[in-house]
């Protein structure tokens, strides 16, 4: 039996030595994009503990105060702590993003994988239907949604996960079409694995990574839909603290007193920022086949 | 080679190519380095050579070797982060190394022109193949659209595109591979350049393209007295058509010299292993193939010392060849170079070189075992187009009535070239595609109709292992996960599986101690391995095998095949080895079967059928493949069929061959007016090659053929046409 050599590179060293040799930490999209989500998931959750006020409180003799001072982001026109309604937002913003990004990527990936894996009749209606829904605006399909049902918070998640659903699904359908006729899973099947397992063990973690990247992107959608919705008194009703409410209560006040919108658009601007970064660093590094490989071709 | 004579250089603005002794591409020193993550690679290391007009010089290497490289450098066309950090590369004294973007874009085409390897993806779909061509002569020469025209249609003409007026006009995929190889010829001969690189000119193509083609680059070689440069893994294209050959190995030359003196005389031991790696179509070497050990070595890796120490058969074991690069040095007469410390000692080395006709007998091949697999009638049609109108439906006929059975303990070959439907038929045996029709019977049970459930089950006793290896194996899984599949898709998973695992890897030549390692960290020959293991997982009796060694490196191929010979014996396995590789089919098959368009042609015990072949495409087939022996390849009558395989989706009435058989043809010539049968295109072929499909006769020693007119040989065989 012919023994043979090997010249495979040797992978031994720590942990964060290899993230530090990834490409991971050589792009500054990524980084920036990380450490922003990172920062928001972390002001989300620990945002009540640290309020200064009471989100809800009034406080009629200090109404409209400039930042600085007592109130570090001033006060609204019934006195309550903007800086506490920005920290208490950001919960709902971060649930409403979570909720959105995990419902539209399971929706959309069983959608895509059953329509690009099972093909045929099946395939050509849901297209159809996924194509009629994406003809319509996400947004504009969210406010007809919240029209109907009523404004809560579930109702705004339900309405931007419809929204987005589609679009997962349409890309997931995509990269299935483009991982089914690989030859491994042709192997598979040779071996006798059933279509459950095959589809659990090849086609979902192969099909992932493009699929992720849009559930950031619709992640941050829904941030941005759930303040418009609010903006438009359909989102979240007042007085709760969201992100939009606090732009929709300082709306008659944009030109003599453009803090409270500004500092909350400001939050809004910078997360979905941070979110469409971290998705882009996580396309352009996560598939392995363009990594390994473009070294190879240069030497052929 | 550089007689001087008469350069048929017409007046194309290229004055100095007329100099009367022709001209000389020499590099020196050529040094090239790709800056990678992983730090410097030096892709060709001090590599000198001299190419004249004239001549052909064969670049035969691995991959990796750096062959490729080498003469894009020569092309000014290596691009970052690729760099020439050292050596010039002269064209009559002009140093290309020195000029700008501009100047070389002079020489390029004009002077150099390259074909690349794949006809496919080198033509410009959007553009019809006669304004590709005429672009060439307008970047270059300032002329007129007609003239550019016209001299398109010469060079067309030139590469024998037939009927080139009217297919002037026509886009890439209107063409077959070979003819869009024939185009890309055309392109770099349009301006007659002195030297034309061709990069694996044939790899891409079936073997009756290759012959074409490579007939095609000999003809134009005499004609208009080109430098040729022909890059290669086929050491029997070589063979065929170099004058003097350049071995390549981790980025340097290790040998060169005269082709004969190479073929016969090698003093190097990586020239010699090549020699002996390969099977070869005229003969069966032995049981075993010899090996060399190991893979092509990575270039960021190269050995210290000699490059090739640590898989050559002397130097493995020597100090010096460890620590001491070998420079070249002279080995022998006309310019024979080597570069072995202990080049002299091969002289004592047998290259194993055959004498014409030998033939080593079979040691107890075990073919009288009874059918484990029956085949009949198996046909697999499907739809040419998914959206079809209902009165025109067009139906790829993939294989078309195809019977056979498979005996316990043998090897058949499946052989034929693209498109004959012998990877489908692999896959309908093992129903990953569902057969139209027919049966399939395995140890007398019909398996055709199996649910899924039973189907699955069956998949103990029948695997399979698949051409690409880069491509079979999930990239995200571990060895090991991809080896615990089989067990757990039949519910045998259990504490002693991880010891299987590594037990199996063992087998197939893989160090256990890999098993968390990932697809991507071996190489394409271990991967190949990974894939075996993985059919072998389950014990299974019958493993179909599709073109298991195509994608691999000469040195690594011999290995699987030894490797898939030595677990034959130790299981008791049965193989169905499907592959276009007519010297690989020839080494390891008991019996072989040729396909056409479907159909089987011809079957027969392995020896019967080589030595004797009967069908006319047969004949064709074996004579296309080129034998690595530069006298006995030159010697022996090469029959070069027209055309390429029809598309299935329209077979030919009647015999599929017809239209490019050579005893139809030649038979024509001599009967009467009564039995022929007039062609839409003006020829005459017999009536019942045209008409109707001849049946696979059977004789008692299980030779059979589909031809009407077998035995009725013709003196067609002898010549050397297009």
């Amino acid at each position: 039996m012919t023994v043979s050599l090997d010249n495979g590179p040797v992978v031994a060293m720590p942990a964060w030595k290899r993230w530090m040799r990834s490409p991971y930490a050589r792009h500054t999209g990524f980084l920036v994009g990380a450490g922003i989500t990172v920062l928001f998931v972390f002001v989300a959750l620990i945002g009540p503990f640290i309020a200064p006020y009471d989100p809800l409180a009034t406080d009629l003799q200090n109404v409209l105060q400039p930042p600085g001072g007592e109130h570090l982001l001033g006060t609204d026109r019934y006195g309550r702590d903007i800086a506490s309604r920005l920290l208490w937002g950001a919960q709902a913003s971060l649930f409403v993003a979570l909720a959105v990004g995990s419902l539209s990527l399971l929706f959309g990936v069983i959608l895509g994988t059953l329509a690009g894996f099972v093909g045929g009749w099946t395939d050509r209606i849901m297209l159809a239907v996924i194509n009629i829904l994406l003809a319509f605006p996400g947004f504009l399909l969210a406010l007809a949604f919240v029209a109907i049902r009523g404004s809560t918070l579930t109702n705004v998640i339900l309405a931007v996960t419809l929204a987005y659903t589609p679009r997962v699904a349409i890309v997931m359908r995509a990269v299935v079409l483009n991982i089914r006729p690989r030859q491994f899973i042709e192997a598979s099947f040779a071996v006798g694995v059933s279509t459950p397992t095959m589809i659990w063990k090849h086609v979902l973690p192969n099909c992932l990574p493009p699929v992720i990247v849009v559930a950031t992107v619709s992640a941050a959608f829904a941030i941005l839909a759930e303040a418009g919705l609010s903006f438009l008194g359909l989102g979240v009703q007042p007085p709760a603290p969201t992100w939009g409410n606090v732009i929709t209560d300082g709306r008659p006040f944009l030109i003599s007193d453009p803090w409270i919108s500004i500092s909350a658009g400001a939050c809004i601007a910078v997360v979905v920022t941070g979110l469409n970064l971290l998705g882009d660093g996580v396309r352009d590094t996560l598939d392995p086949f363009l990594r390994n490989q473009t070294g190879a071709r240069a030497l052929k | 080679m550089q007689d001087g004579g008469a350069v048929p250089n017409t007046a194309d603005g290229n004055p100095s190519a007329s100099t009367a002794s022709g001209s000389r591409l020499s590099v020196r020193g050529l040094t090239v380095q790709f800056a990678m993550p992983m730090g410097i690679v030096r892709a060709v290391d001090n590599v000198s050579l001299d190419i004249a007009q004239g001549e052909t010089v064969g670049v035969v290497g691995e991959s990796g070797s750096g062959k490729s490289v080498t003469f894009l450098s020569v092309m000014g066309m290596v691009r970052q982060p690729g760099r020439i950090v050292a050596g010039s590369v002269e064209l009559d004294g002009r140093d290309l190394s020195q000029l700008d973007r501009e100047e070389l874009r002079g020489i390029r085409g004009r002077d150099i022109s390259m074909v690349f390897q794949d006809p496919q993806t080198s033509l410009n779909p959007v553009f019809p193949i006669g304004k590709q061509i005429v672009d060439v002569f307008r970047a270059h020469l300032p002329i007129s659209k007609d003239e550019a025209r016209r001299r398109a249609l010469e060079v067309l003409d030139l590469v024998h595109i037939p009927e080139a007026k009217n297919r002037f006009d026509s886009f890439p995929h209107e063409f077959s591979g070979g003819m869009r190889q024939r185009v890309l010829i055309a392109m770099a001969l349009a301006l007659r350049p002195r030297f034309i690189i061709a990069d694996e000119p044939t790899t891409a193509l079936d073997v009756t393209m290759q012959a074409q083609i490579l007939e095609l680059l000999h003809e134009l070689k005499q004609e208009i007295n080109i430098g040729l440069v022909l890059i290669t893994h086929d050491l029997g294209v070589v063979a065929r058509s170099a004058d003097r050959v350049i071995v390549m190995y981790g980025g340097k030359i290790v040998e060169q010299g005269d082709v004969r003196t190479i073929f016969y005389e090698p003093r190097h031991p990586y020239t010699v292993s090549l020699m002996r790696s390969m099977p070869r179509i005229d003969m069966v070497r032995g049981e075993r193939l010899h090996s060399i050990g190991g893979s092509p070595p990575s270039l960021s890796g190269l050995p210290a010392g000699c490059a090739f120490h640590p898989r050559c058969f002397l130097g493995a074991e020597r100090p010096k060849c460890r620590t001491e690069t070998p420079e070249l040095h002279d080995a022998g007469r006309g310019g024979h170079r080597s570069a072995c410390h202990y080049a002299n000692e091969l002289e004592l080395v047998s290259t194993d070189a055959p004498k014409v006709g030998e033939v080593v007998a079979r040691a107890g091949a075990q073919t009288t075992g009874e059918a484990l697999l029956e085949v009949r009638d198996l046909r697999m049609h499907y739809p040419a187009a998914s959206f079809q109108v209902p009165w025109n439906r067009k139906v790829v006929k993939a294989v078309d009535g195809v019977s056979f059975s498979v005996r316990e303990g043998e090897t058949l070959g499946i052989v034929g070239e693209s498109g004959c439907g012998k990877s489908t038929l692999g896959r309908c045996l093992i129903r990953l595609i569902e057969p139209t029709s027919g049966s399939i019977a395995f140890r007398g049970s019909e398996i055709s109709h199996l649910g899924v459930r039973d189907m699955r089950a069956l998949r103990t006793d029948i695997q399979m292992v698949f051409q690409d290896p880069y491509a079979s194996l999930d990239p995200r899984m571990t060895v090991e996960s991809i080896l615990r599949e089989p067990f757990e898709a039949h519910g045998q998973a259990d504490a002693r599986t991880t010891h299987k695992i590594k037990e199996l890897m063992a087998h197939v030549g893989l160090n256990p101690e890999h098993i968390e390692r990932r697809p991507h960290e071996f190489s394409g020959g271990q991967r190949q391995r990974i894939g075996i293991a993985r059919a072998l997982a389950l014990k299974p009796k019958l493993i179909i095998l599709d073109e298991p060694v195509s994608a691999l490196d000469v040195s690594v191929q011999a290995q699987i095949i030894n490797l898939l010979k030595d677990l034959q014996a130790e299981f008791k396995l049965t193989y169905l080895f499907i592959a276009h590789d007519l010297s690989v089919v020839r080494h390891i098959c008991d019996r072989v079967m040729v396909m056409y368009l479907g159909r089987i042609i011809e079957a027969g015990d392995r020896d019967t059928l080589f030595a004797d072949p009967r069908h006319p495409y047969t004949k064709v087939l074996l004579s296309a493949v080129p034998l690595p022996d530069p006298d006995k390849e030159r010697a022996r009558a090469h029959v070069v069929v027209p055309g390429s395989v029809p598309s299935p989706i329209n077979p030919p009435r009647g015999c599929h061959f017809h239209p490019r058989c050579p005893s139809a043809a030649a038979l024509a010539g001599s009967m009467p007016a009564d039995e022929l049968e007039q062609l839409a295109d003006g020829g005459v072929l017999p009536k019942p090659c045209v008409n109707a499909y001849p049946d696979i006769g059977a004789e008692a020693d299980g030779h059979v053929q589909a031809c009407h007119f077998v035995g009725v040989d013709n003196q067609n065989t002898g010549t050397r046409g297009r």
